[in-house]
């Protein structure tokens, strides 16, 4: 395939960016108040070092798939044990994502339709763009990534015209700290997942130029995040805004601007959707290669049908309760669980320190 | 249903394929048994565990 110098930039920030500007916001305000940003820039630091973390890996790997390898570090069983956890983790993590978007769009666009055709829709687009395999995926974050960032910017302009900047005190005159461990747990669970550009291996290098890539992106993430967060608590303050749930489409739909701009949320949930998507396929993907690993298959491709199939039926059992959904997603072991699993790489440099494998440059053979 | 829609599709790709073992055969029968079995109950039964309730089983205590 052909690469370019930031391709994994554009290719993790298109990752990375979906789901926490989306539905990240509304319950760190809930939780931490005015006090969210120290939340998110201690979540992201720590993501910084599970960023190296990963990096340390990738090089040890040096162009071997990360399925292979990872035997070489913790042997055969270990490995295999969170190949299938990654597995059932794909799979998971893709129907709370279809589940979100469809609870989102079904709320704004279309009361009357039934969750279920929706989640079909969605599940065959993740299926189809899945099947097209990793390169296309990635050049899909390129072509987009321009796009997307542009309509971020815009939306972002947008939300300076009516933001309330008084408020802005009250972002280090407030002490109320008992809740910003928690949110920081919450932080890193909705952005961590960084050992996942492991898999970017054998068809894409894991060199410096990848290790550059995935700071940048990270800082970016950050710093949308953070500017999000701020013009959402500007615009709406505190109290109301912990009461919405989707804050960035009222922004946009609320808008004093008329004519095109006013109207063009459906533009922006277009944008986001196709991010949404490549974030979803590139799980599958990711499942598929650890499912054909652990079954020793070569062709992969009616295991996309059938995880995406499993993903598809999960969200739509989760369809039938929102309620309960909803509040399984704020609970600290739902949470606790992903920041295990973003723990991932953490464990494998130390699983490989211990095991004085960690200097080694070549663990080939 | 969804399910047996998914899953049809994905019959239809193994067949496609060629040059499988029996191995690889017998690999992917049991896989799909199982999914189907799974996917069919979580369409159908009203309280088979949806993988958030798995989750929140096993780490609830946190």
């Amino acid at each position: 395939m052909r690469t370019t110098s930031f391709q994994i930039f554009r290719f993790a920030c298109i990752y990375m960016l979906t789901m926490p500007l989306a539905f990240m916001i509304p319950p760190l305000i809930v939780t931490s108040g005015y006090l969210g940003w120290i939340a998110v820039l201690i979540g992201g630091t720590i993501n910084f070092g599970l960023i190296l973390c990963t990096y340390q890996l990738g090089k040890m790997a040096s162009g071997q798939a990360w399925t292979a390898f990872g035997e070489k570090i913790t042997g055969k069983w270990g490995h295999r044990v969170v190949l299938l956890i990654l597995v059932f983790w794909s799979v998971y993590y893709v129907s709370v994502d279809m589940e979100q978007f469809t609870m989102f769009y079904r709320s704004a666009y279309m009361r009357e339709t039934p969750a279920w055709f929706l989640l079909l829709l969605v599940g065959i687009v993740i299926l189809i763009t899945a099947r097209w395999g990793f390169a296309t995926l990635v050049y899909i974050a390129d072509g987009t990534f321009i796009v997307i960032l542009l309509g971020i910017i815009f939306i972002l302009v947008i939300f300076t015209g009516d933001a309330n900047y008084q408020m802005l005190p009250a972002l280090v005159t407030n002490h109320d700290f008992h809740n910003v461990f928690s949110d920081v747990i919450s932080v890193i669970s909705w952005n961590g997942e960084w050992f996942i550009f492991l898999f970017i291996m054998p068809q894409l290098k894991f060199d410096k130029n990848t290790l550059r890539n995935l700071i940048l992106a990270n800082s970016l993430v950050i710093f949308a995040v953070l500017l999000t967060w701020l013009l959402v608590l500007l615009n709406f303050g505190n109290h109301y805004a912990s009461q919405l749930k989707y804050p960035v489409l009222q922004l946009i739909r609320s808008t004093s601007f008329t004519g095109l701009i006013g109207n063009a949320d459906p533009l922006f949930i277009g944008l986001w959707a196709t991010s949404m998507i490549v974030h979803d396929a590139f799980l599958i993907y990711v499942g598929v290669t650890c499912l054909g690993h652990l079954l020793k298959f070569k062709e992969n491709k009616p295991f996309i049908t059938l995880l995406a199939g499993t993903a598809t039926v999960a969200a739509f059992q989760y369809s039938k309760n929102t309620t309960l959904f909803q509040k399984d997603l704020t609970e600290l072991g739902f949470i606790s669980f992903w920041v295990m699993i973003n723990g991932i790489p953490l464990y494998y440099v130390l699983i490989a320190f211990l095991r004085g494998r960690l200097g080694r440059k070549k663990l080939r053979g | 249903m969804i399910a047996i829609s998914f899953a049809l599709f994905a019959v239809f790709e193994w067949r496609q394929i060629k040059n499988k073992s029996s191995n690889h055969n017998k690999a992917f029968w049991w896989l799909f048994s199982l999914l189907l079995a799974w996917n069919t109950a979580a369409n159908v039964i009203p309280w088979w565990p949806s993988p958030n309730r798995l989750i929140i089983y096993l780490f609830g205590w946190i």
